[in-house]
């Protein structure tokens, strides 16, 4: 069943395992380099009064991650109506659907795990704890986002009512605008601790991704195929 | 007991009535073929079947439990193809084979898979994807076979598929049937392979009450003849559908008695079948 | 099920009152241009400076409403732009005695409290420059420091390792000066582009203001005796005057904190909401003014040597959006908008009865919009209440 899920996307995960990681060594090398030429006294005091940090878009590569791998895993299911076998194996509907978004899901997990141990052994080797507590809630709220993204492909490519498709999409498209205004790179904060409240924000969005995750299976199942 | 009960099922695609008030059962170890032209809600019903759609109103039954909420129990004992031999494509065959064989741990017998599959001259490793439709769908059916269902859901196994392929297939299935504990319903377009192997036929007509009957009974009473071509046809009871064809007429249906000049058909299933629907 | 529709349905018309009033917004509000308003101390009167959107120029206006020339704005205000005037060889005669940039200079000070400035919330590491360094020019020393449960820690910010030593003297020296830990917060001026340094305000666990400042590296800590559990922010302003160390903001307003053994001078802050206005405290050689931009005008105030209101004066902003703040008090029944302050959060705001109209008209669309089919109640039930956000989802769903 793993590798039913895990095949869906093998390449194009293997391919952006290959970019997180070239984005990861590109921060890495970008913060030594800072470090080397100014010390790691100015680098600290500049991220302290100046916000001076960026992520290099690590964090949308993160997002982008996890969007991409829901799409393939949501779409294999919808080509030929594939979804229909899935939903036949031998277990309640619940297990069959919770399996095909659950799987994927903890691949993108193992990802953003990884990452944030890494991240932590990079960026905590020059940071002070209070910073690296910045860095750290920043990036818990990229992925948290970047599953309710993963959760929210399942609401407009299982949906099988176009008009409900579209809408789910849209939300989307504006759960993204409000995290970018909440939790954008460090460097565009307007403040920090800015998104202090955010997770309450995305426990909102989350309901509503994840309602539409089940309506959408249910629609299926209900005979909107196609 | 019935493998399958439909009670006054109906549905309706918006304004579209498909069918109303469809009633028929598929007894447990018998063989049913639904029948019907295209358009006539056959998908539609092997859908309902198949938990795939809910009916506009009326009920299914799979073994005692609503198709559309069916027991993990249920499902196990469900072998479902779906038309166009539907599959994980972009997975090996031994990944496919490995899926089914843990899904249906319980009941999953690898000989019937390997029985058919040794057939292929093709690599476990090769992808779904890449096989021609006739080894896709032994690979499929073989799968199947496997998992040893006792009610076997076939939808229009015969599409895509050529001569020695469907012959194959319905030579696996008189042996996966002839301990005559398995319960089969299958759709086709290509009806004359049924010949021999079906016990009971539902044929759908447009706006019409299906038939439902013994195979047997069917082609027992179920005749055509063929009449001069300007023969009025108001006094003969019984009539299905006629059509004219060069001098003569010929007309088909459940006839109590041979009509007058007329001169008896030697009719096949598909000629029965088509005298039945309607040629046009 | 039934309930996941019910969440799916109320999150969307969340969705809508946060998105569908800032559509609005974006798509019709024109930007706001403020107007500037200055003290004259050779008309002793405020003068304003703004920009006519329909001739797309700047004016120059007296507060009486006499106009004048770019030339004859600048020359009234002899203080604000005494460079060009300087240069110019026509800086005002009376007031030869202070036609002296670096005189002016010293003697002049400009607080200004900018929402974007007051809106920050810092990390709780902060450090503390040589306020007397040994080359004279101010730079930061290696440590950052953070406030423990009952201790002020050194961390050194290159290794990150902690110095037991630094951080047990300055810990000593808070607690023998009255300091309760834990710290609550730290309030300084982190910069090296300043004249000199005045080190950092702390406040302790139970509200006092302690001044602590590193000389020669050895702490230096004295209790102010400000007690104020509703400070909201401390902002220092080192500057060679030295009459104030900064600002206070707290519940009441700003005040100064003054180099008299920190005595609190009050300012004039009637109205002013630091999360979204500036303040601005302009001290020239000749005079005190305090400038507050509130949403619909400027409110100006001409103080005294000791900030005692001499008089005041309050100019209209032209407001070019009413009409969409109408617009939306009749169609939309509520929105979902950013509160002001550090973080996002966000509340129900602006409600409105006025909608009642437009909620009955959304109501009557919707039952076009369902010609034939059956409708439950509830749908306009949750028009009348929900309004344009309701029909919209409804008809959506």
């Amino acid at each position: 069943m793993f590798k039913k899920e895990f095949y869906k996307f093998k390449d194009v995960y293997l391919l952006l395992v290959v970019l997180i990681t070239s984005f990861l060594a590109y921060l890495a090398f970008s913060l030594k380099n800072m470090v080397q030429n100014f010390g790691a006294l100015d680098t600290n005091l500049s991220f302290l009064f100046k916000k001076k940090f960026t992520f290099f878009h690590l964090d949308d590569m993160n997002l982008v991650f996890a969007f991409v791998i829901a799409v393939f895993v949501f779409f294999h299911e919808r080509i030929n109506g594939r979804l229909r076998l899935s939903l036949h194996f031998p277990h309640s509907s619940a297990r069959n659907i919770g399996f095909i978004i659950m799987c994927g899901l903890l691949f993108v997990f193992f990802v953003y795990f990884v990452e944030i141990i890494l991240l932590n052994i990079i960026l905590g080797a020059v940071y002070a704890k209070e910073i690296m507590y910045v860095l750290n809630y920043s990036l818990a709220f990229n992925y948290v986002f970047g599953f309710l993204l993963y959760i929210f492909c399942c609401g407009f490519i299982i949906e099988p009512v176009k008009k409900r498709a579209i809408v789910n999409f849209i939300v989307m498209l504006g759960s993204i605008y409000l995290y970018y205004e909440i939790n954008p790179d460090i460097y565009a904060f307007d403040s920090f601790y800015a998104n202090d409240f955010g997770f309450y924000y995305m426990g909102i969005v989350a309901l509503y991704a994840l309602s539409a995750a089940f309506i959408a299976f249910d629609n299926y199942k209900r005979g909107y195929i196609k | 007991m019935n493998a399958i009960e439909c009670r006054n099922l109906s549905h309706s695609f918006g304004k579209n009535r498909i069918y109303e008030k469809l009633n028929f059962n598929v007894p447990r170890g018998k063989v049913v073929g639904l029948l019907g032209k295209n358009g006539v809600g056959k998908s539609t019903t092997i859908n309902i079947l198949m938990g795939n759609l809910e009916p506009t109103s009326g009920e299914c039954l799979i073994f005692g439990e609503d198709s559309n909420n069916l027991s993990a129990n249920t499902k196990s004992r469900i072998g479902l193809l779906y038309e166009g031999y539907v599959t994980y494509d972009y997975l090996k065959i031994k990944d496919l084979y490995k899926l089914y064989e843990k899904e249906y741990a319980a009941r999953f017998k690898k000989e019937l898979f390997f029985d058919l599959f040794k057939k292929l001259t093709v690599s476990e490793n090769q992808k779904i994807s890449t096989l021609s439709c006739g080894q896709r769908s032994q690979v499929i059916l073989g799968l199947i076979f496997a998992s040893d269902p006792d009610l076997l859901i076939l939808d229009d196994y015969s599409l895509g598929l050529d001569t020695g392929y469907r012959r194959l297939f319905i030579d696996y299935l008189k042996k996966f049937i002839e301990n005559k504990d398995k319960s089969v319903l299958m759709t086709t377009h290509i009806v004359n392979d049924l010949d021999e192997l079906l016990d009971e036929i539902i044929i759908m007509r447009k706006g019409k009450e299906p038939l439902n009957i013994g195979y047997k009974k069917f082609r027992d009473t179920f005749r055509g003849f063929s009449l001069p071509r300007n023969t009025n046809l108001e006094n003969i009871d019984g009539i299905e559908s006629s059509f004219k064809l060069g001098d003569e007429m010929q007309i088909f249906g459940f006839f109590k008695k041979k009509p007058i000049n007329a001169k008896e058909l030697k009719l096949n299933l598909e000629d029965a079948f088509l005298g039945y629907t309607g040629r046009y | 099920m039934k309930i996941l529709k019910i969440v799916y349905f109320g999150v969307f018309i969340l969705f809508l009152a946060l998105f569908l009033p800032r559509i609005i917004d974006t798509a019709l509000s024109e930007a706001k241009k403020n107007p500037k308003v200055y003290f004259s101390e050779n008309l002793n009167q405020f003068l304003i400076q703004g920009y006519d959107r329909e001739a797309k120029k700047s004016y120059f206006l007296t507060e009486s409403g006499d106009e004048l020339s770019t030339e004859g704005f600048m020359q009234n205000l002899p203080f604000k732009f005494y460079s060009y005037l300087l240069a110019k060889g026509i800086f005002p005669d009376q007031y030869t005695d202070w036609a002296n940039a670096d005189k002016i200079r010293a003697n002049s000070q400009i607080l200004a409290i900018k929402p974007s400035f007051y809106n920050q919330k810092s990390i709780p590491l902060f450090t503390l420059l040589e306020s007397k360094p040994k080359f004279l020019k101010l730079q930061f020393n290696n440590y950052g420091i953070r406030g423990k449960k009952d201790r002020i820690e050194f961390v050194n910010l290159e290794t990150l390792k902690v110095d037991d030593a630094l951080s047990q003297t300055y810990t000593d020296a808070l607690k023998q000066s009255g300091f309760i830990f834990p710290l609550k917060c730290h309030y300084s001026n982190p910069t090296t582009r300043k004249v000199f340094d005045e080190g950092a305000f702390l406040q302790d666990k139970q509200n006092t203001i302690f001044h602590l400042k590193m000389i020669n590296g050895k702490p230096l800590v004295k209790n102010t005796k400000i007690k104020n559990a509703t400070i909201k922010k401390i902002i220092m302003n080192e500057n060679q005057r030295k009459e104030f160390y900064g600002a206070l903001i707290d519940d009441s307003g700003v005040k100064l904190i003054s180099y008299d053994n920190y005595r609190l001078i009050p300012l004039p802050s009637r109205m002013y909401k630091p999360e979204s206005m500036v303040y601005s405290l302009f001290i020239t050689p000749l005079s005190r003014t305090v400038i507050i931009n509130i949403n619909d005008k400027v409110e100006a105030y001409k103080l005294d040597n000791n900030y005692q209101i001499l008089r005041n004066f309050s100019f209209p902003i032209e407001n070019n959006n009413q009409w969409i703040t109408n617009i939306k008090k009749y169609l939309l029944p509520f929105t979902l908008k950013k509160k002001d302050g550090y973080r996002h959060e966000y509340t129900l705001s602006d409600f409105s009865f006025l909608v009642l109209l437009a909620n009955a008209l959304f109501a009557l669309l919707y039952l076009v919009v369902t010609f034939k089919r059956k409708v439950p109640i509830l749908h306009f039930i949750i028009i009348g209440i929900f309004g344009i956000y309701g029909f919209i989802a409804l008809c959506l769903y």
